[in-house]
């Protein structure tokens, strides 16, 4: 039921107005993958980030 | 009536423990200056990308996005469009930003100094300064306002909320610096858009696209489509825009600090080119919302939501009006821990790459002595603490008359004309000298302040497109002298160009005496 209604909007998005359409869709997609991959490779970032300053931080006191 | 209750409330309440445990955590790593500022220029592309799409979403962001959907329809989305075009090419090409970060300058006036001199690098804080304070002191107000009419608080309550708004952003900032900015920001982009997305999907299943269409078409027209025959866009909005939006990717603070926070120009550019598309989705999504707005809310009640706050236009409350009614319970404390995300994100983002500025440039002549790093952090948490208690009381006294997404533009020019004209001639124009700098700077900065000033203290009676003067509630509607008779777009062109011209006429009218061009200028 779901699916069908939102193969319905999907198809509405590119009918009328398409450009808007896609571009809205586009929107969407983008985010609903870039915000899983960010958030995997982000976390990556930050542990690395963290640990070189923490490196940083401990090499003065030597 | 709203659909925010406890259960939504202990979401938002979970949201905002694990930041600030996390925001406040980080501060550890903080020893030096650079730590705080730039983060050690330790950042990665990834973290780079959720940074910069967090902190350009605000509820600020939503607000106008949405109001600007509200008024023009689908083509309200034009300066986002615009954004999205110039982060791609500046990005790619490298377009000044690569000279910049391999400056390894900590802001934009300190890379002025090597070609222009301390003076203009002063001058250039104060401008950044000034044109930036002046657009973030309607941030809190506008996220108060949105938390208010969206969870159905008591309009008494818009003072409180804004100050806990403030002061739970301050701490983690105050502590941690960009540090903390980061960490907190990618916790921040993952509930905002988890939020963003719920709420889209929400909109079009329970509305539905066709609606949407129909009522930007019988509400707006054709120009709700296309910018270009929009009453309040035209080819002079476009324009306007286009310099904007070009001018804000490449000397926005907030953007900038990313650049500059990044390992080197190459991640730096990465970033940018990655993050180009997320400018559309800013302007889209609330656009869409405010569109659904449209469609559902009658105008008489947005009108009175506007009084309510003592605003004349009720355009603005449109949006959260209509999601107060649309989302239900749990998504809505989904929605609002977004929303409460998105504010933060941009909050401490603001007041951290500002104070940059005041630390790194403005103070810098009285900084003859090399401060020690403890010093340097402590007078960088008093900044941050300073401009906190500034944005409070701005936002407390100002009231906001007519467009959001106008205002900031027209307070960011102060110094995005300048600084962008500025940059551009740093980097690629041998002839650019100290005279063509102060020349740009000054004319730049007085014009959006001459405009900003004429528009509030000399009024004229509004017109409608018939040509009769538009009559509310029984009383005359006026509108500043410089709106009715030249428009905000074209004093917006009209300041680029005219920056542009001081810096040529400036740098051709000073004698060339210094053999070595690379060799600062002295005033």
């Amino acid at each position: 039921m779901i699916p069908h209604k939102f193969l319905e909007i999907v198809q509405d998005m590119l009918g009328t107005h398409w450009f808007w359409g896609a571009l809205t869709l586009a929107v969407l997609g983008w985010y609903s993958t870039v915000t899983v991959y960010v958030a995997i490779r982000g976390a990556v970032d930050i542990k690395h980030m963290l640990r070189t300053l923490a490196a940083q931080h401990r090499e003065p006191e030597r | 009536m709203t659909n925010f209750g406890w259960i939504d409330g202990s979401i938002v309440g979970t949201y905002l423990l694990v930041t600030m445990v996390a925001g406040i955590m980080v501060r550890k790593y903080v020893s030096r200056v650079d730590h705080f500022l730039v983060a050690g220029r330790e950042m990665n592309v990834y973290l780079g990308i959720a940074s910069l799409a967090a902190t350009e979403f605000g509820i600020v962001t939503c607000m106008y996005a949405a109001q600007k959907g509200y008024t023009s329809g689908f083509a309200g989305a034009t300066p986002g469009i615009c954004n999205a075009v110039a982060m791609l090419v500046i990005g790619w090409t490298g377009f000044c930003v690569k000279p910049l970060r391999d400056s390894g300058a900590i802001t934009i006036p300190e890379l002025f100094e090597h070609r222009y001199g301390k003076f203009v690098r002063w001058l250039s804080g104060v401008v950044i300064v000034l044109g930036g304070l002046l657009n973030m002191g309607v941030f809190l107000r506008v996220g108060g306002q949105f938390l208010v009419v969206c969870c159905g608080l008591d309009l008494r309550l818009l003072e409180i909320t804004m100050t806990m708004l403030l002061l739970g952003v301050a701490v983690y900032t105050i502590l941690g610096g960009m540090l903390s900015v980061l960490v907190t920001d990618f916790l921040q982009f993952i509930v905002m858009s988890l939020g963003l997305l719920v709420v889209s999907f929400l909109v079009l299943s329970k509305i539905g696209w066709d609606p949407l269409v129909d009522t930007v078409q019988l509400r707006i027209g054709d120009g709700g489509f296309n910018p270009f025959v929009h009453k309040d866009f035209g080819w002079s909005g476009v324009l306007s825009n286009v310099l904007t939006n070009t001018a804000a990717v490449l000397t926005w603070q907030t953007c900038i600090a990313r650049l500059l926070a990044a390992k080197d120009s190459k991640t730096g550019q990465k970033i940018y080119t990655r993050t180009a598309f997320f400018f559309v989705c800013r302007w889209i999504i609330p656009g869409l919302w405010g569109i659904a707005a449209l469609a559902m809310i009658p105008p008489a009640v947005v009108e009175s939501i506007g009084l309510q706050f003592g605003e004349r236009d009720g355009t603005l409350f449109a949006m959260p009006y209509l999601l107060a009614q649309l989302v239900p319970p749990v998504m809505m404390g989904i929605l609002v821990a977004a929303m409460l995300a998105a504010d933060m994100s941009t909050d401490s983002s603001y007041m951290l790459t500002w104070g940059s500025v005041i630390y790194n440039d403005i103070l810098a002549p009285f900084r003859r002595k090399r401060w020690s790093e403890r010093k340097g952090i402590l007078w960088n948490r008093c900044i941050v603490a300073l401009i906190g208690v500034f944005l409070l009381f701005w936002g407390l006294w100002y009231k906001l008359e007519g467009n959001l997404w106008e205002y900031l533009q027209k307070t960011g020019a102060i110094y995005l004309s300048s600084m962008s004209v500025l940059l551009i001639a740093c980097c690629y124009w041998r002839r650019a000298n100290n005279w063509g700098a102060i020349a740009a700077i000054v004319i730049g900065a007085a014009l959006p302040v001459l405009d900003l000033s004429l528009n509030l203290f000399v009024k004229v009676p509004a017109l409608d497109a018939n040509g009769l003067q538009l009559v509310k509630e029984g009383k005359v509607v006026m509108e500043g002298v410089v709106k009715h008779y030249v428009g905000d777009h074209y004093v917006n062109i009209g300041t680029f160009a005219a920056a542009g011209l001081a810096m040529v006429v400036g740098s051709l009218l000073k004698p060339r005496r210094s053999p070595n061009p690379a060799a600062p200028d002295k005033v």
